[in-house]
Protein backbone atom coordinates (compact mmCIF):
# COMPACT_ATOMS: atom_id res chain seq x y z
CA UNK A 1 0.00 0.00 0.00
CA UNK A 2 1.17 3.81 -0.32
CA UNK A 3 2.36 5.99 2.36
CA UNK A 4 0.00 8.43 3.56
CA UNK A 5 1.25 11.47 4.69
CA UNK A 6 -0.42 14.79 5.59
CA UNK A 7 -0.53 17.56 3.32
CA UNK A 8 -1.86 21.27 4.65
CA UNK A 9 -4.95 22.35 2.79
CA UNK A 10 -3.96 26.13 3.02
CA UNK A 11 -0.27 26.45 2.64
CA UNK A 12 0.80 22.49 1.33
CA UNK A 13 3.26 21.90 3.90
CA UNK A 14 3.65 18.36 4.12
CA UNK A 15 4.23 16.31 7.25
CA UNK A 16 4.26 12.88 9.12
CA UNK A 17 3.54 11.96 11.47
CA UNK A 18 0.16 13.73 12.13
CA UNK A 19 0.50 17.35 14.30
CA UNK A 20 -2.83 18.76 16.17
CA UNK A 21 -2.15 21.33 13.11
CA UNK A 22 -0.32 22.33 10.77
CA UNK A 23 3.11 23.04 12.12
CA UNK A 24 4.38 25.60 9.72
CA UNK A 25 1.02 27.77 9.48
CA UNK A 26 -1.28 26.46 11.94
CA UNK A 27 -4.35 25.56 9.87
CA UNK A 28 -6.32 23.28 10.80
CA UNK A 29 -7.24 21.04 7.99
CA UNK A 30 -4.87 18.41 6.36
CA UNK A 31 -5.26 15.95 3.75
CA UNK A 32 -3.74 12.89 3.01
CA UNK A 33 -1.29 12.14 0.26
CA UNK A 34 1.02 9.67 -0.94
CA UNK A 35 4.72 9.92 -0.86
CA UNK A 36 6.33 7.40 -2.86
CA UNK A 37 10.20 8.40 -3.78
CA UNK A 38 12.61 9.19 -1.26
CA UNK A 39 16.24 9.95 -0.78
CA UNK A 40 18.81 8.26 1.90
CA UNK A 41 20.38 10.69 4.14
CA UNK A 42 21.40 8.08 7.06
CA UNK A 43 21.00 4.41 8.10
CA UNK A 44 21.60 2.01 10.82
CA UNK A 45 20.76 -1.53 12.30
CA UNK A 46 19.17 -2.38 15.19
CA UNK A 47 20.12 -5.80 16.07
CA UNK A 48 17.35 -9.09 16.30
CA UNK A 49 14.97 -8.58 19.50
CA UNK A 50 14.86 -12.54 20.08
CA UNK A 51 11.40 -12.68 20.42
CA UNK A 52 8.57 -13.97 18.27
CA UNK A 53 7.52 -11.06 16.89
CA UNK A 54 6.90 -10.57 13.02
CA UNK A 55 10.42 -8.86 12.36
CA UNK A 56 12.34 -10.42 14.84
CA UNK A 57 15.31 -9.63 12.40
CA UNK A 58 17.98 -7.42 12.35
CA UNK A 59 15.90 -3.88 11.72
CA UNK A 60 17.36 -1.48 9.07
CA UNK A 61 16.54 2.20 9.86
CA UNK A 62 16.92 4.94 8.04
CA UNK A 63 15.86 8.46 7.46
CA UNK A 64 14.71 9.60 4.23
CA UNK A 65 13.79 12.80 2.72
CA UNK A 66 10.60 12.15 0.88
CA UNK A 67 10.56 13.53 -2.88
CA UNK A 68 9.88 16.25 -4.43
CA UNK A 69 8.91 18.17 -0.77
CA UNK A 70 9.54 16.11 2.00
CA UNK A 71 8.88 15.07 4.96
CA UNK A 72 11.82 14.04 7.06
CA UNK A 73 10.79 10.42 7.44
CA UNK A 74 11.92 7.83 9.88
CA UNK A 75 11.57 4.79 7.60
CA UNK A 76 12.08 0.92 7.64
CA UNK A 77 14.37 -0.70 5.17
CA UNK A 78 13.61 -4.28 3.39
CA UNK A 79 16.75 -4.05 2.38
CA UNK A 80 20.55 -3.31 2.80
CA UNK A 81 21.32 0.46 1.03
CA UNK A 82 25.07 0.96 -0.53
CA UNK A 83 25.31 4.65 0.17
CA UNK A 84 23.80 8.18 1.27
CA UNK A 85 21.81 9.69 -1.33
CA UNK A 86 20.58 6.21 -2.80
CA UNK A 87 16.55 6.52 -4.15
CA UNK A 88 14.06 4.61 -2.61
CA UNK A 89 10.67 3.90 -3.14
CA UNK A 90 8.37 4.55 0.24
CA UNK A 91 5.43 2.50 0.68
CA UNK A 92 3.45 1.46 4.40
CA UNK A 93 3.19 -1.52 5.32
CA UNK A 94 1.08 -2.83 8.66
CA UNK A 95 3.71 -3.23 11.52
CA UNK A 96 2.80 -4.41 14.75
CA UNK A 97 -0.81 -3.10 14.22
CA UNK A 98 -0.14 0.19 12.69
CA UNK A 99 0.59 1.15 8.81
CA UNK A 100 4.13 2.64 8.83
CA UNK A 101 6.73 3.85 6.58
CA UNK A 102 9.07 1.79 5.21
CA UNK A 103 11.42 1.96 1.96
CA UNK A 104 12.90 -0.40 -0.36
CA UNK A 105 16.39 0.64 -2.30
CA UNK A 106 16.18 1.34 -6.17
CA UNK A 107 19.77 1.32 -8.42
CA UNK A 108 21.40 4.84 -8.46
CA UNK B 1 17.19 39.58 22.96
CA UNK B 2 16.36 36.49 24.43
CA UNK B 3 19.10 35.92 26.42
CA UNK B 4 19.26 35.94 29.91
CA UNK B 5 21.97 38.38 31.46
CA UNK B 6 23.27 39.53 34.98
CA UNK B 7 25.80 41.33 36.80
CA UNK B 8 27.48 40.67 39.92
CA UNK B 9 25.36 41.43 43.74
CA UNK B 10 22.94 39.61 42.61
CA UNK B 11 21.92 35.71 42.72
CA UNK B 12 24.62 32.80 43.08
CA UNK B 13 25.57 29.04 43.06
CA UNK B 14 26.53 28.44 47.06
CA UNK B 15 27.46 24.48 46.87
CA UNK B 16 26.84 21.42 45.03
CA UNK B 17 26.26 17.84 46.07
CA UNK B 18 26.33 14.66 44.13
CA UNK B 19 25.78 11.13 44.41
CA UNK B 20 28.14 8.26 43.54
CA UNK B 21 26.68 6.86 40.00
CA UNK B 22 25.37 3.65 40.76
CA UNK B 23 25.71 1.16 38.04
CA UNK B 24 23.93 -1.83 39.98
CA UNK B 25 22.49 -0.37 43.29
CA UNK B 26 21.29 -2.68 45.91
CA UNK B 27 17.62 -3.18 46.43
CA UNK B 28 17.34 -0.27 49.13
CA UNK B 29 17.94 2.44 46.24
CA UNK B 30 15.15 4.89 45.37
CA UNK B 31 15.23 7.84 43.40
CA UNK B 32 14.11 9.74 46.47
CA UNK B 33 16.17 8.64 48.61
CA UNK B 34 19.72 9.37 46.09
CA UNK B 35 17.75 13.06 45.54
CA UNK B 36 17.97 13.16 49.86
CA UNK B 37 21.70 12.47 49.43
CA UNK B 38 22.43 14.51 47.19
CA UNK B 39 20.68 17.76 48.69
CA UNK B 40 22.32 16.63 52.16
CA UNK B 41 25.54 17.09 50.69
CA UNK B 42 24.92 20.38 48.83
CA UNK B 43 23.29 21.76 51.96
CA UNK B 44 26.33 20.55 54.59
CA UNK B 45 28.64 22.06 51.55
CA UNK B 46 26.89 25.30 52.40
CA UNK B 47 26.55 25.12 55.80
CA UNK B 48 22.58 25.04 55.45
CA UNK B 49 20.18 23.40 57.63
CA UNK B 50 16.91 22.05 55.66
CA UNK B 51 14.99 24.97 57.68
CA UNK B 52 16.55 27.89 55.66
CA UNK B 53 15.46 26.15 52.33
CA UNK B 54 12.47 28.20 51.11
CA UNK B 55 13.14 27.02 46.97
CA UNK B 56 12.92 23.46 45.39
CA UNK B 57 13.33 22.80 42.05
CA UNK B 58 13.33 19.05 41.05
CA UNK B 59 13.98 17.30 37.46
CA UNK B 60 13.00 13.33 37.47
CA UNK B 61 11.53 10.79 35.22
CA UNK B 62 11.34 8.14 38.41
CA UNK B 63 10.23 9.93 41.24
CA UNK B 64 6.57 9.04 40.07
CA UNK B 65 4.03 8.75 41.36
CA UNK B 66 5.59 11.17 43.98
CA UNK B 67 6.43 14.86 42.28
CA UNK B 68 8.36 17.94 43.77
CA UNK B 69 6.13 18.67 46.32
CA UNK B 70 5.90 15.11 47.90
CA UNK B 71 9.56 15.80 47.65
CA UNK B 72 9.58 18.72 49.85
CA UNK B 73 7.27 17.02 52.10
CA UNK B 74 9.53 13.84 52.76
CA UNK B 75 12.42 16.33 53.01
CA UNK B 76 10.37 18.11 55.80
CA UNK B 77 10.93 21.79 53.31
CA UNK B 78 8.62 24.60 53.85
CA UNK B 79 8.47 26.29 50.65
CA UNK B 80 7.85 30.04 48.66
CA UNK B 81 9.07 28.30 45.34
CA UNK B 82 8.60 25.25 43.77
CA UNK B 83 8.94 23.72 40.51
CA UNK B 84 9.29 20.91 38.27
CA UNK B 85 10.75 20.06 35.16
CA UNK B 86 11.16 16.76 33.34
CA UNK B 87 12.90 18.03 30.12
CA UNK B 88 15.71 15.55 30.48
CA UNK B 89 19.11 16.15 29.38
CA UNK B 90 17.89 20.45 29.51
CA UNK B 91 16.13 20.04 32.69
CA UNK B 92 19.18 21.34 34.94
CA UNK B 93 19.78 24.78 32.98
CA UNK B 94 15.93 25.42 32.61
CA UNK B 95 15.86 25.31 36.57
CA UNK B 96 18.88 27.38 36.76
CA UNK B 97 17.33 29.92 34.41
CA UNK B 98 13.68 29.88 36.43
CA UNK B 99 15.48 29.76 40.13
CA UNK B 100 17.50 32.84 38.94
CA UNK B 101 14.71 34.78 37.90
CA UNK B 102 13.01 33.66 41.08
CA UNK B 103 15.94 34.92 43.06
CA UNK B 104 16.60 38.31 41.51
CA UNK B 105 12.57 39.25 42.03
CA UNK B 106 12.34 37.62 45.57
CA UNK B 107 10.06 35.03 45.37
CA UNK B 108 12.69 32.96 47.09
CA UNK B 109 16.19 33.08 49.28
CA UNK B 110 17.87 29.42 48.45
CA UNK B 111 16.76 27.27 46.53
CA UNK B 112 17.57 24.08 46.26
CA UNK B 113 17.68 22.42 42.38
CA UNK B 114 18.22 18.71 42.34
CA UNK B 115 17.63 15.82 39.63
CA UNK B 116 18.14 12.04 40.07
CA UNK B 117 17.18 8.91 38.82
CA UNK B 118 17.27 5.49 39.92
CA UNK B 119 16.48 2.59 37.27
CA UNK B 120 16.19 -1.05 36.92
CA UNK B 121 16.47 -2.44 33.33
CA UNK B 122 12.81 -2.94 32.99
CA UNK B 123 12.38 0.42 33.94
CA UNK B 124 14.77 2.13 31.32
CA UNK B 125 13.46 -0.14 28.16
CA UNK B 126 9.93 0.78 29.42
CA UNK B 127 10.98 4.60 30.03
CA UNK B 128 12.66 4.49 25.98
CA UNK B 129 10.27 2.27 24.75
CA UNK B 130 6.95 4.93 25.61
CA UNK B 131 9.20 8.26 26.12
CA UNK B 132 6.73 10.06 24.19
CA UNK B 133 3.80 9.47 21.52
CA UNK B 134 5.99 9.40 18.47
CA UNK B 135 8.13 6.34 20.07
CA UNK B 136 4.99 4.88 21.03
CA UNK B 137 2.56 4.84 18.37
CA UNK B 138 5.80 5.50 15.14
CA UNK B 139 9.09 5.12 16.33
CA UNK B 140 9.04 1.65 18.66
CA UNK B 141 7.24 -0.49 16.93
CA UNK B 142 8.76 -0.18 13.54
CA UNK B 143 12.31 -0.94 15.26
CA UNK B 144 13.45 2.29 15.92
CA UNK B 145 13.91 2.00 19.88
CA UNK B 146 15.10 4.58 22.13
CA UNK B 147 17.43 6.73 21.36
CA UNK B 148 20.81 4.94 19.90
CA UNK B 149 19.23 4.65 16.16
CA UNK B 150 18.44 8.32 16.02
CA UNK B 151 21.96 9.29 17.40
CA UNK B 152 24.01 6.31 15.49
CA UNK B 153 22.57 8.35 11.72
CA UNK B 154 23.51 11.95 13.15
CA UNK B 155 27.02 10.07 14.12
CA UNK B 156 27.11 8.40 10.48
CA UNK B 157 26.18 12.20 8.78
CA UNK B 158 28.43 14.11 11.07
CA UNK B 159 31.38 11.56 9.64
CA UNK B 160 30.10 12.08 6.04
CA UNK B 161 30.08 16.15 6.71
CA UNK B 162 33.46 16.22 8.58
CA UNK B 163 35.83 13.92 7.95
CA UNK B 164 35.30 12.61 11.56
CA UNK B 165 36.30 8.61 12.02
CA UNK B 166 35.61 6.27 14.82
CA UNK B 167 39.45 6.61 16.00
CA UNK B 168 38.31 10.62 16.77
CA UNK B 169 35.64 9.86 18.50
CA UNK B 170 37.68 7.44 20.06
CA UNK B 171 40.04 10.28 21.53
CA UNK B 172 37.43 12.10 23.19
CA UNK B 173 36.11 9.01 24.99
CA UNK B 174 39.63 8.09 25.86
CA UNK B 175 40.27 11.69 27.36
CA UNK B 176 36.95 12.05 28.84
CA UNK B 177 37.65 8.71 30.59
CA UNK B 178 40.87 9.82 32.08
CA UNK B 179 39.53 12.90 33.42
CA UNK B 180 36.97 10.85 34.90
CA UNK B 181 39.97 8.41 36.47
CA UNK B 182 40.03 11.60 38.76
CA UNK B 183 36.19 11.39 39.69
CA UNK B 184 35.61 8.88 42.79
CA UNK B 185 31.54 9.37 41.93
CA UNK B 186 32.11 7.96 37.88
CA UNK B 187 30.97 4.48 37.13
CA UNK B 188 33.93 4.23 35.01
CA UNK B 189 37.16 5.18 36.14
CA UNK B 190 39.98 2.58 34.92
CA UNK B 191 41.96 3.81 31.74
CA UNK B 192 40.24 3.32 28.20
CA UNK B 193 42.66 3.03 25.26
CA UNK B 194 41.82 3.14 21.86
CA UNK B 195 42.08 0.14 21.21
CA UNK B 196 39.56 -0.94 23.39
CA UNK B 197 37.56 1.67 22.29
CA UNK B 198 37.76 0.49 18.75
CA UNK B 199 36.90 -3.32 19.37
CA UNK B 200 33.72 -2.46 21.57
CA UNK B 201 30.90 -4.31 20.42
CA UNK B 202 28.75 -2.73 17.66
CA UNK B 203 25.59 -1.57 18.96
CA UNK B 204 23.82 0.15 16.17
CA UNK B 205 26.26 1.68 13.47
CA UNK B 206 28.64 3.10 13.63
CA UNK B 207 27.97 3.45 17.34
CA UNK B 208 29.45 0.88 19.37
CA UNK B 209 29.00 0.05 23.58
CA UNK B 210 31.05 3.41 24.34
CA UNK B 211 29.60 5.97 22.28
CA UNK B 212 26.20 5.26 24.22
CA UNK B 213 26.38 6.19 28.05
CA UNK B 214 26.14 3.60 30.67
CA UNK B 215 22.60 3.91 32.68
CA UNK B 216 23.30 4.49 36.15
CA UNK B 217 21.55 5.64 39.29
CA UNK B 218 22.55 8.61 40.78
CA UNK B 219 21.69 12.36 42.07
CA UNK B 220 23.01 15.43 41.35
CA UNK B 221 22.11 19.16 43.87
CA UNK B 222 22.83 22.95 43.78
CA UNK B 223 22.53 25.71 46.31
CA UNK B 224 21.63 29.16 45.00
CA UNK B 225 21.08 32.18 47.29
CA UNK B 226 19.82 35.32 46.34
CA UNK B 227 22.87 37.16 48.47
CA UNK B 228 25.90 34.91 48.68
CA UNK B 229 28.50 35.39 50.89
CA UNK B 230 32.01 34.36 50.22
CA UNK B 231 32.94 32.27 47.15
CA UNK B 232 30.03 31.92 44.52
CA UNK B 233 28.75 31.19 41.00
CA UNK B 234 27.14 33.48 39.13
CA UNK B 235 24.56 33.23 35.92
CA UNK B 236 26.44 35.53 33.46
CA UNK B 237 23.94 34.53 30.77
CA UNK B 238 22.34 32.02 29.45
CA UNK B 239 20.23 31.25 26.49
CA UNK B 240 17.88 28.75 25.26
CA UNK B 241 15.68 27.07 22.06
CA UNK B 242 13.34 24.41 22.11
CA UNK B 243 11.79 22.90 19.05
CA UNK B 244 13.74 25.67 17.01
CA UNK B 245 13.05 24.02 13.78
CA UNK B 246 10.19 21.86 14.41
CA UNK B 247 12.34 18.65 13.58
CA UNK B 248 12.54 19.60 10.01
CA UNK B 249 16.27 20.45 9.90
CA UNK B 250 19.48 18.95 9.77
CA UNK B 251 19.96 17.56 13.53
CA UNK B 252 23.68 18.07 13.69
CA UNK B 253 23.51 21.77 14.48
CA UNK B 254 21.05 22.07 17.64
CA UNK B 255 19.72 25.07 19.20
CA UNK B 256 22.27 26.28 20.40
CA UNK B 257 24.24 27.72 17.60
CA UNK B 258 20.69 30.01 16.94
CA UNK B 259 21.37 31.65 20.62
CA UNK B 260 25.28 31.58 20.18
CA UNK B 261 26.29 35.08 19.04
CA UNK B 262 23.76 36.64 21.45
CA UNK B 263 24.67 34.81 24.14
CA UNK B 264 28.53 35.72 23.64
CA UNK B 265 27.53 39.44 23.36
CA UNK B 266 25.21 39.64 26.88
CA UNK B 267 28.32 37.71 28.52
CA UNK B 268 30.96 40.36 27.51
CA UNK B 269 32.97 37.00 26.72
CA UNK B 270 33.76 34.75 23.86
CA UNK B 271 34.32 30.69 23.83
CA UNK B 272 38.18 31.72 24.25
CA UNK B 273 37.47 32.96 27.52
CA UNK B 274 36.84 29.73 28.93
CA UNK B 275 38.62 28.03 31.41
CA UNK B 276 36.25 25.27 31.69
CA UNK B 277 33.49 24.05 29.52
CA UNK B 278 31.10 20.67 29.77
CA UNK B 279 28.75 19.96 26.97
CA UNK B 280 26.01 17.03 27.10
CA UNK B 281 27.66 13.82 26.01
CA UNK B 282 24.84 11.34 25.65
CA UNK B 283 27.05 10.70 22.63
CA UNK B 284 30.18 11.73 21.15
CA UNK B 285 28.36 13.28 17.98
CA UNK B 286 26.63 15.51 19.95
CA UNK B 287 29.17 16.87 22.07
CA UNK B 288 30.98 17.87 19.26
CA UNK B 289 28.22 19.26 17.25
CA UNK B 290 27.13 21.63 20.33
CA UNK B 291 30.80 22.91 20.56
CA UNK B 292 30.74 24.04 17.04
CA UNK B 293 27.41 25.63 18.14
CA UNK B 294 29.02 27.29 20.70
CA UNK B 295 31.85 28.57 18.29
CA UNK B 296 34.72 26.55 20.90
CA UNK B 297 35.37 24.44 17.90
CA UNK B 298 34.87 24.70 14.49
CA UNK B 299 32.98 21.81 11.67
CA UNK B 300 35.87 22.16 9.44
CA UNK B 301 38.58 20.68 11.48
CA UNK B 302 37.29 18.62 14.20
CA UNK B 303 39.46 15.78 14.02
CA UNK B 304 42.02 18.25 14.57
CA UNK B 305 40.26 20.14 17.72
CA UNK B 306 39.72 16.99 18.95
CA UNK B 307 44.25 15.90 18.64
CA UNK B 308 45.32 19.05 19.49
CA UNK B 309 43.10 20.48 22.19
CA UNK B 310 40.60 17.90 23.89
CA UNK B 311 42.85 15.05 23.78
CA UNK B 312 45.86 17.16 25.36
CA UNK B 313 43.46 18.94 27.93
CA UNK B 314 44.39 22.33 26.39
CA UNK B 315 40.61 23.14 26.75
CA UNK B 316 39.31 21.19 29.56
CA UNK B 317 36.01 19.42 28.80
CA UNK B 318 33.77 17.34 30.24
CA UNK B 319 36.15 17.17 33.48
CA UNK B 320 34.31 14.56 36.07
CA UNK B 321 34.80 12.21 32.67
CA UNK B 322 31.31 13.52 31.70
CA UNK B 323 28.05 11.15 31.29
CA UNK B 324 29.97 9.02 28.53
CA UNK B 325 32.11 7.81 31.74
CA UNK B 326 30.72 9.23 34.77
CA UNK B 327 27.26 7.58 33.33
CA UNK B 328 23.74 9.26 32.66
CA UNK B 329 21.83 9.23 35.45
CA UNK B 330 18.51 9.93 33.73
CA UNK B 331 17.45 13.56 34.21
CA UNK B 332 20.30 13.85 36.19
CA UNK B 333 22.71 13.25 33.90
CA UNK B 334 21.58 16.96 32.42
CA UNK B 335 22.59 18.68 35.80
CA UNK B 336 26.49 17.01 35.71
CA UNK B 337 27.77 19.06 33.68
CA UNK B 338 26.18 22.07 35.21
CA UNK B 339 27.53 20.60 38.99
CA UNK B 340 31.14 20.05 37.61
CA UNK B 341 31.68 23.52 36.29
CA UNK B 342 30.24 25.15 39.58
CA UNK B 343 32.15 22.71 41.40
CA UNK B 344 35.86 23.42 39.37
CA UNK B 345 34.57 27.61 39.53
CA UNK B 346 34.23 26.80 43.72
CA UNK B 347 37.22 25.63 43.92
CA UNK B 348 35.74 21.88 45.34
CA UNK B 349 36.81 19.22 42.43
CA UNK B 350 40.15 17.44 44.47
CA UNK B 351 42.16 15.68 42.60
CA UNK B 352 41.08 16.79 39.12
CA UNK B 353 40.11 20.67 40.39
CA UNK B 354 41.82 22.96 37.26
CA UNK B 355 43.67 26.05 38.43
CA UNK B 356 43.17 29.86 38.43
CA UNK B 357 39.07 28.70 36.71
CA UNK B 358 36.82 32.23 36.58
CA UNK B 359 35.16 31.06 33.57
CA UNK B 360 32.89 28.16 32.72
CA UNK B 361 30.24 27.29 29.78
CA UNK B 362 27.65 24.58 30.30
CA UNK B 363 24.87 22.95 28.04
CA UNK B 364 22.15 20.97 28.08
CA UNK B 365 20.38 19.16 25.23
CA UNK B 366 17.65 16.57 24.82
CA UNK B 367 14.14 14.87 24.63
CA UNK B 368 14.42 13.67 21.38
CA UNK B 369 11.11 13.83 19.40
CA UNK B 370 10.75 12.07 16.11
CA UNK B 371 14.65 12.54 14.93
CA UNK B 372 17.17 14.24 17.43
CA UNK B 373 16.98 16.42 20.58
CA UNK B 374 13.99 19.59 20.64
CA UNK B 375 15.51 21.04 23.65
CA UNK B 376 19.38 23.15 24.10
CA UNK B 377 20.45 25.41 26.36
CA UNK B 378 23.48 26.62 27.26
CA UNK B 379 24.96 28.77 30.30
CA UNK B 380 28.12 31.00 31.33
CA UNK B 381 29.14 31.05 34.60
CA UNK B 382 31.65 32.73 36.46
CA UNK B 383 33.79 32.51 40.27
CA UNK B 384 33.13 35.67 42.08
CA UNK B 385 34.45 36.74 45.51
CA UNK B 386 37.14 35.62 47.24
Amino acid sequence: MSLNIDQCRACAHRFYPSRLWCPACGHDQAQAVAADDGELLAWTVMPAKGDAADDAGPAIIATVRALPDGPMLVARLEDMPTHIGQRLRLFGRETQGRVLPWAGTLPG
Amino acid sequence: MNVMASDSGGPGIVSIGETPALRHPDASCSTAGLMAQAVGEALRNAGLSPAQVDGLGVASFTLRPDRAIDLAWRLGLRLNWCMQDEMGGASAINLLRQAWLALAAGQAETIVLVSGDHFTGADFAGLVRGYNRTAQDYLSPLGCEGPNPMFAMLTQRQMAATGLRREDYGALCVAQRQWAASNPNAAYRQPLTLAQYLDAPIVAPPLSRLDCVPVVSGASALVLRARPQGVHVRLVASGARYNHDQQEGDGLETGIAAFAPVLWRAAGMGPDDMDVVSVYDDYPAMALAQLCDLGVASAGDLPGFIARRIATRDLPVNTAGGQLSAGQAGTAGGMHGLVEVARQLLGQAGGRQLRGVRHGVVTGYGMVQVRYGMCANAAVLAREGA
